[in-house]
């Protein structure tokens, strides 16, 4: 089903996305980064499995841990790195930083829960335009304490709008491990709104495109939603430096890596060429985006 | 007209003439048309985009950021203003946010119609006027328009432009009628500006100068007709009072030409004056030096919840006659 150009494509963008991460997470400890950031090491896979199963027309929704999803979606390492350094050339002039970026059809907030109703709401006014489009909403399994989750889940349900809900179950809530944080099962959650799921355990970016791609067109064509649980783990700390994990079950889930996967793939000199192509694409951006314009002045009106 | 029907017909223009127009909330569909009846008749004549929704302040507020983002016009009814607490993230920390922090890259034409304010009996959870709560979020616009108002044509500027609006409705006011400048009551002029969003002048003196300004807005115009027709029947005080339809941002240019020659400001609420929404007014005419020697007076709610019963919900919220005993009392009447 994955041709080896597409698997190609997939490899890329996951090797984009931890390379741009680590190297965030190298600018803060230098000092050149400022505020804070949630590195998506790890969970790859997930990202670059759902967006490469949608249109470039459709509408993704994320969270505080929204590079990956950013990345994979929008392709665009350079002006994601200048949103955080507060450059002019940030995808929103620096106003948002890691957390609040906006690029076209591309949204993220950092309050959890609070996008779901925005991904409803932009799937209420699609399903009225002919285009077909489809609204993917990220959420994590911390997310599902939220409240305002639930109300939005019943109204996706009842009034049929055409919203993919991922639920990329992380197992830790910030630091609380998932057992002393969520009753309950997750799927039960959707299946209780009437709405289809299917949970997936891989680090397999093949795989999770070959379970998304088929539920992507099902939503599609009955604009009715679905819920895509993938269990997963993040290998870096929640945000900066506030890892309280086990190191011992860190290098457990580590031995999982979606990139190592996808290596065994692919041939060596295509692995490597890809990482070289990388490597000085982000290093790139890495050099222009600090000696990019600083947006300092909000404009008169822009109070 | 009364100010219910004034709303329901420009609600009716609005979803006929503007195919982005989308008009829901809780119970708002027929035959039941709305707790306070504004939306009577419009979901059977727009069944497609006049709905009734689960019972979900948050959700239905948030979804309303991602409709407007898409290029709707979503007007949400939220049943009380009360209610607005349970949608209060939605409001602050997403709809307000996003065009600003996006940097300009989406907009936001939201408008949130509510029920605000007492009297009826209702109690601590359906009877308050949040406007301090409210105002205090960046970027959000409040009106509050008054019987002396056209809330109908003000509802649709709202619709139709940027920025999330909260349009309050006092209840009651619903079953009034309004009164236009051509007609006024006996004893008082009515001039209004021609903004999108118009200051309405009352004054109960055509021939001299002011010596008590009143500021206040919506539910309270109904205190001040028969208080300003008292004030200048038994104690020939002249007065004039200031009611913006736009009560945040604040219309300053539009009250400074009459702060130059009255003795005492009053700001009536009928939210707690405790950092309140007059204490804004008075800081803003403040930092504008408009003040000078003018005595200030401030009255709103008791600062605690709203009482159900009868005589308590009268002592804790302004008064006629709570009002006269501080201008008296001022004037040295």
């Amino acid at each position: 089903m994955v041709n080896s150009s597409q698997s190609e494509l997939m490899y890329h963008s996951m090797v984009r996305i931890r390379i741009f991460e680590e190297n965030i997470l190298d600018l803060f400890s230098k000092g050149l980064l400022g505020g804070t950031t949630h590195a998506y090491i790890g969970q790859e896979a997930n990202a670059v499995g759902v967006i490469t199963a949608l249109n470039p027309e459709d509408i993704v929704i994320s969270n505080h841990r929204c590079h990956g999803h950013y990345i994979a979606f929008k392709h665009n390492p350079y002006a994601l790195l200048c949103e955080m350094m507060g450059k002019e050339d940030g995808l929103c002039a620096g106003k948002g930083g890691s957390q609040h970026i906006c690029d076209d059809n591309f949204f993220s907030n950092g309050i959890q829960g609070g996008i779901v109703p925005l991904a409803a709401g932009i799937a209420f006014a699609v399903k009225r335009k002919p285009e077909n489009k489809i609204v993917t909403v990220f959420i994590g399994d911390g997310t599902l304490g939220q409240g305002v989750v639930y109300e939005t889940l019943n109204i996706i349900s009842k009034w049929k709008l055409p919203v993919l809900l991922v639920v990329e179950n992380n197992r830790y809530a910030q630091s609380t491990k998932i057992e002393n944080n969520l009753a309950g099962s997750i799927t039960a959650r959707f299946s209780a709104f009437d709405i289809p799921n299917t949970e997936l355990s891989t680090f397999d970016c093949t795989e999770i495109f070959e379970s998304a791609k088929p539920i992507v067109e099902k939503i599609r064509a009955t604009s009715r939603p679905h819920a895509l649980i993938l269990n997963t783990y993040r290998f870096a700390s929640h945000s900066k430096s506030d890892d309280g994990r086990d190191q011992e079950e860190v290098d457990i889930w580590r031995s999982n890596d979606p990139l190592t996967l996808h290596e065994n793939k692919l041939s060596t000199e295509v692995v490597k060429s890809i990482r070289n192509h990388v490597e000085e694409e982000i290093q790139n951006a890495v050099d222009l985006a600090i000696k990019a314009e600083p947006a300092v002045l909000l404009d008169g009106r822009d109070y | 007209m009364k100010f219910v029907a004034s709303i329901n017909k420009a609600l009716d223009t609005l979803l006929e003439e503007n195919d982005e127009v989308i008009f829901y909330g809780e119970d708002l569909a027929d035959p039941y048309g709305g707790a306070f009846k504004v939306s009577k008749g419009l979901s059977s004549k727009y069944p497609s985009t006049v709905i009734s929704t689960p019972i979900s302040e948050a959700a239905i507020v948030g979804m309303a950021g991602g409709m407007a983002i898409a290029g709707l016009r979503p007007v949400v009814e939220i049943m009380f203003g009360d209610f607005l607490a349970l949608a209060m993230d939605q409001l602050l920390n997403h709809l307000t946010k996003y065009p600003w922090m996006y940097n300009h890259r989406v907009s936001t034409p939201v408008t949130i119609r509510t029920a605000m304010g007492g009297r009826r009996g209702y109690g601590p959870t359906h009877s308050q006027s949040l406007e301090a709560l409210l105002s205090s979020i960046p970027r959000l616009k409040i009106l509050s328009p008054s019987i002396y108002h056209n809330p109908g044509e003000i509802l649709k500027h709202c619709v139709l432009h940027d920025d999330v609006k909260i349009f309050s409705e006092h209840k009651m006011l619903y079953t009034m009628n309004l009164i236009e400048a051509s007609n006024p009551p006996d004893g008082l002029q009515i001039q209004s500006n021609s903004n999108p969003y118009p200051t309405v002048r009352l004054s109960n003196c055509e021939f001299e100068p002011a010596e008590l300004l009143i500021i206040t807005h919506g539910g309270n115009s109904v205190l001040v007709e028969e208080l300003m027709l008292e004030l200048l029947l038994e104690y020939e005080l002249a007065t004039e009072c200031i009611l913006p339809s736009i009560i945040k941002p604040f219309p300053l240019e539009d009250i400074v030409r009459s702060t130059g020659s009255p003795r005492a400001i009053l700001l009536l609420e009928e939210s707690p004056t405790e950092f309140g929404w007059s204490a804004e007014v008075i800081a803003q005419l403040a930092e504008g030096n408009y003040l000078d020697q003018k005595r200030v007076i401030r009255i709103g709610a008791r600062n605690t919840p709203i009482p159900s019963g009868a005589a308590l919900e009268a002592d804790v919220l302004p008064s006629k006659e709570k009002i006269l005993t501080k201008i008296k009392n001022v004037f040295n009447l």
